[in-house]
């Protein structure tokens, strides 16, 4: 919990008041009345399709309200632009970050503004790079101006972005999933940072699938449930589930529903080959992965754990068959496995739920059919002609049977909640029956409910008798589901933990490269 | 200026520069047979004097293209631009104008076609890339009809005899290409624009969230280009002793892509340098000049060259990619 005072018996920086959004009939966001004090956190937190996307969207002037009041600083103010809400002084930084990669830190700092000059017009390069290089120092980020954008890691591109919203006197952040890509010890960066600007007089609406995050950054909490502000209170009267409670309208008891007890695994020890249905053998490729070993069994969900950069997800798409190993062995099903592509994957009963859905998952443009149709396309087609009635019937059974939330069918999967297209990407692998699942951050600017319910398919396919690689940078999440974890720390395999001592800490710890580097039976 | 252009830019123009260096060597060993060193070396001279005025038109047309493409669009028409100047030029001339107005009416109408694209393009906000395509069409025939009804007498095509209407294209193209490539690279050491030009093309997004109008940005890009495309045609017809809108030009934007691309610029938008064009531009014309030597059928020079400009491309293309790739996935 936060421990910092709460201001909010101060003037309001912000007033929504009775502020509402429709988007065809259908009300995206009902009359919220709404304040935010200079100085305060405010976290705003909601299941997907709860609102959050809306109230962001009509404070930083991309959306007008239908009706409602706007004030800033006690004067009612027409937000109709994103210029505009940047002259008052309301910067938003969006999840997925917009940003022009292949200019400099500098240039993309002082993009909307003017730039320096000396005589005859010329730019003054060197005073850009000095502004941007003072602008980020004050923002307590230390990023060189001349690198060009798109070399820096994820974390430094967020300090950045705000770094660019406090240079340009922004007295309210609006930061929408901020830590969703972002190992542990970065969020953790990203969070005190926020803190000290929070303490400068900034307010900061904070909005976050991850409710840790929200109890401890927040001084206030304000929760959305289908286009409703149903509760609005001081962050340090509510705990956890409290807050899970008033955003999913019911208790959550199964974030983690783990039923299987081990007795899934089937039988042996994991040198069996007959048990053992993906192993890898001293996997190395250069600049990823080097003498990487691991086996996941028939029934066992294996965790693999690290920080952004470990390596986890380049392990994964080369047993995936994206690229190949320069050295060492797999065997998939006790077979040799060398995949030249993924479509050698998927024939082998081996599927891959990328870490970027939206990049390297969907086609945002295609509709729920076609999306949930493409994983099983070589058996929907006769002679190169898709039967459509079968694939009607599929996909019908797939949208039930997985609790897709989509209007029908034909909705374009790219308007779907987050939740509702990783339901869509994971259908869609699993109506092939593998036997073998690689999931990379399956539950990433996932909300709650829906977590809750990949975690459950996640247990029902373990307990079946398959095999899952399940790659999260959500520590709870990892050490929750799998029976047990490994740790990737600099593209080397680092720890085992199974049993007591596969708690987070012991984890994170590896991952830090803070423990023994050796792999252990029992623990890290 | 090389500290903000990205590796696969900077790649690009190394590879070209030794490209060009090993034309050259090579042009030198075909003119050595049969001839002594410095015999060879005068033809040489000849050679690279001649330079100048024969990439002029390409190399200014090519600069105007690669900030029409820096922002993400493209403009497929040039070639037949370049037929509508030559045909308002052949009015003029026929009608007894002056030099001056000829060369300037022919630069207004080409440099105002491509301006025109981007206006287009963005107030009925329609690809450029569709508008340019129509154009390549429109254009073409807008020549024929400008000189069957504005040129007397025309049956196919005009010979312009006086040595004063090919000044331009003929005696100072090294001038004007100077001061054209000059103020480009100028543009690019201190200029604002290309900047925001390659942020457009980068992420239209992003320029948006920063409150830049996307709309001004494309048509600024346009009007540059225009102005570039409309000097070099100025200098292709005034090149030429005789104008015949049916055939001036043809391929031209082919060739002007693949060099603007050759140099190092993404066809996507958001990456390249005017110094990279230019080397594309002289990798293009030396590499033509060594296939005459090499090669006596045209058509087999053709083939070699579309050859040459896909290996070249393709194999900087698998290293972009792979490199990209890489980049990507960490």
């Amino acid at each position: 919990m936060s421990t910092h005072a709460s201001s909010s018996s101060g003037s309001p920086l912000l007033e929504l008041t009775g502020v509402c959004r429709s988007f065809g009939g259908v009300v995206a966001l009902q009359p919220t009345t709404l304040a935010v004090v200079p100085g305060e956190i405010l976290g705003l937190v909601g299941e997907n399709g709860a609102g959050k996307s809306t109230l962001i969207r009509l404070v930083s002037g991309v959306l007008s309200p239908d009706h409602g009041e706007i004030s800033w600083q006690g004067r009612r103010v027409a937000l109709d632009s994103p210029r505009r809400a940047i002259d008052l002084g309301i910067a938003t930084i969006h999840q997925e970050l917009e940003y022009c990669g292949h200019l400099t830190v500098a240039e993309n700092m002082l993009l909307g503004e003017r730039w320096p000059r000396r005589w005859g017009g010329r730019i003054d390069w060197e005073a850009m790079r000095a502004e941007a290089g003072h602008r980020l120092l004050r923002a307590g980020c230390e990023v060189a101006a001349d690198v060009e954008f798109s070399r820096l890691t994820a974390v430094e591109k967020q300090l950045v972005a705000i770094a660019t919203a406090l240079a340009r006197d922004a007295r309210l952040l609006i930061l929408d999933e901020p830590t969703a890509s972002l190992a542990a010890p970065d969020a953790r960066r990203l969070i005190d940072h926020l803190k000290t600007i929070r303490d400068s007089g900034v307010a900061i609406i904070y909005v976050s699938h991850r409710l840790d995050e929200v109890l401890e950054l927040s001084d206030r909490i304000a929760v959305l449930r289908d286009g409703e502000l149903v509760h609005l209170s001081e962050a340090d009267a509510l705990d956890g589930p409290d807050l899970v409670h008033e955003m999913v309208g019911r208790p959550l008891q199964q974030v983690f529903p783990r039923t299987r007890d081990g007795s899934s695994i089937v039988d042996g020890p994991s040198s069996t080959p007959g048990n053992v249905l993906l192993r890898v053998e001293n996997l190395s490729r250069n600049g990823m992965f080097e003498e990487v070993s691991l086996d996941v069994q028939a029934g066992e969900v294996v965790g693999l754990a690290g920080l952004v950069g470990a390596g986890r997800s380049e392990l994964a798409r080369a047993i995936y068959g994206l690229y190949g190993p320069d050295s060492g062995t797999m065997e998939l099903l006790g077979r040799p496995w060398q995949p030249k592509s993924p479509w050698d994957a998927l024939e082998a009963g081996l599927v891959y739920l990328p870490e970027e859905r939206k990049r390297h998952g969907l086609v945002a443009d295609h509709d729920v059919s076609s999306t949930l149709a493409i994983g099983i396309r070589d058996r929907l087609t006769r002679w190169g002609l898709v039967r459509e009635a079968e694939q009607r019937r599929r996909v019908a059974g797939m949208i039930s049977a997985y609790d897709i939330r989509c209007s029908g069918p034909g909705q374009l999967v790219g308007t779907l909640s987050g939740g509702n297209q990783q339901k869509a990407l994971l259908a869609r692998w699993l109506e092939r029956d593998p036997r073998v699942l690689i999931l990379d951050e399956p539950t990433r600017g996932v909300d709650v409910g829906a977590k809750a319910e990949i975690h459950s398919v996640v247990d029902r396919l373990a307990a079946a008798g398959h095999g899952v690689l399940l790659i999260s940078s959500d520590l709870p999440e990892v050490v929750g589901m799998s029976d047990r974890v490994l740790v990737m720390s600099r593209g080397r395999l680092v720890a085992e933990c199974r049993g007591e001592t596969q708690t987070e800490r012991d984890v994170l710890q590896a991952a830090a490269g803070l423990s023994s580097t050796s792999r252990e039976a029992d623990g890290c | 200026m090389l500290s903000r252009m990205t590796a696969p830019v900077r790649r690009r123009m190394v590879w070209l520069l030794a490209g060009n260096v090993g034309l050259l060597l090579l042009i030198f060993a075909c003119l050595m047979p049969g001839d002594t060193v410095p015999g060879a070396v005068s033809r040489l001279g000849t050679v690279l004097v001649d330079t100048p005025r024969n990439i002029a038109p390409e190399m200014l047309a090519a600069i105007g293209l690669t900030a029409i493409i820096w922002t993400g669009a493209i403009d497929l028409s040039i070639g037949s631009v370049m037929a509508v100047g030559g045909a308002v030029f052949a009015m003029g001339y026929s009608h007894g104008a002056p030099p001056l107005v000829c060369f300037g009416s022919c630069l207004l109408a080409a440099g105002g076609l491509v301006a025109g694209n981007g206006l287009l393009a963005r107030w009925l906000g329609i690809p450029a890339l569709i508008v340019t395509l129509a154009g390549l069409a429109a254009y073409r025939g807008l020549a024929l009809v400008l000189v069957n009804v504005g040129v007397p007498g025309f049956d196919g095509n005009l010979t312009v005899p006086e040595d004063i209407f090919r000044v331009p294209g003929r005696d100072w193209a090294a001038w004007f290409l100077l001061f054209a490539v000059g103020g480009a690279v100028w543009c690019e050491l201190f200029g604002r624009l290309p900047r925001l030009w390659l942020a457009h093309g980068s992420s239209p997004a992003a320029c948006r969230l920063h409150g830049l109008d996307l709309s001004r940005l494309a048509v600024s890009a346009f009007l540059f280009g225009g102005f570039y495309l409309g000097l070099g045609a100025t200098l292709y017809v005034s090149n030429q002793q005789t104008i015949d809108p049916a055939r001036m030009a043809l391929g031209f934007e082919l060739s002007v892509i693949a060099a603007v691309v050759l140099g190092g610029t993404n066809i996507f938008g958001g990456e390249g340098s005017f110094l990279g064009t230019l080397l594309g531009v002289v990798f293009l014309y030396l590499a033509r000049q060594a296939l005459i030597y090499a090669f006596d059928d045209p058509h087999a020079r053709q083939a070699v060259e579309g050859a040459l400009i896909l290996g070249v491309i393709g194999f900087d293309c698998v290293l972009h990619r792979t490199a990209h790739r890489m980049e990507e996935l960490k």
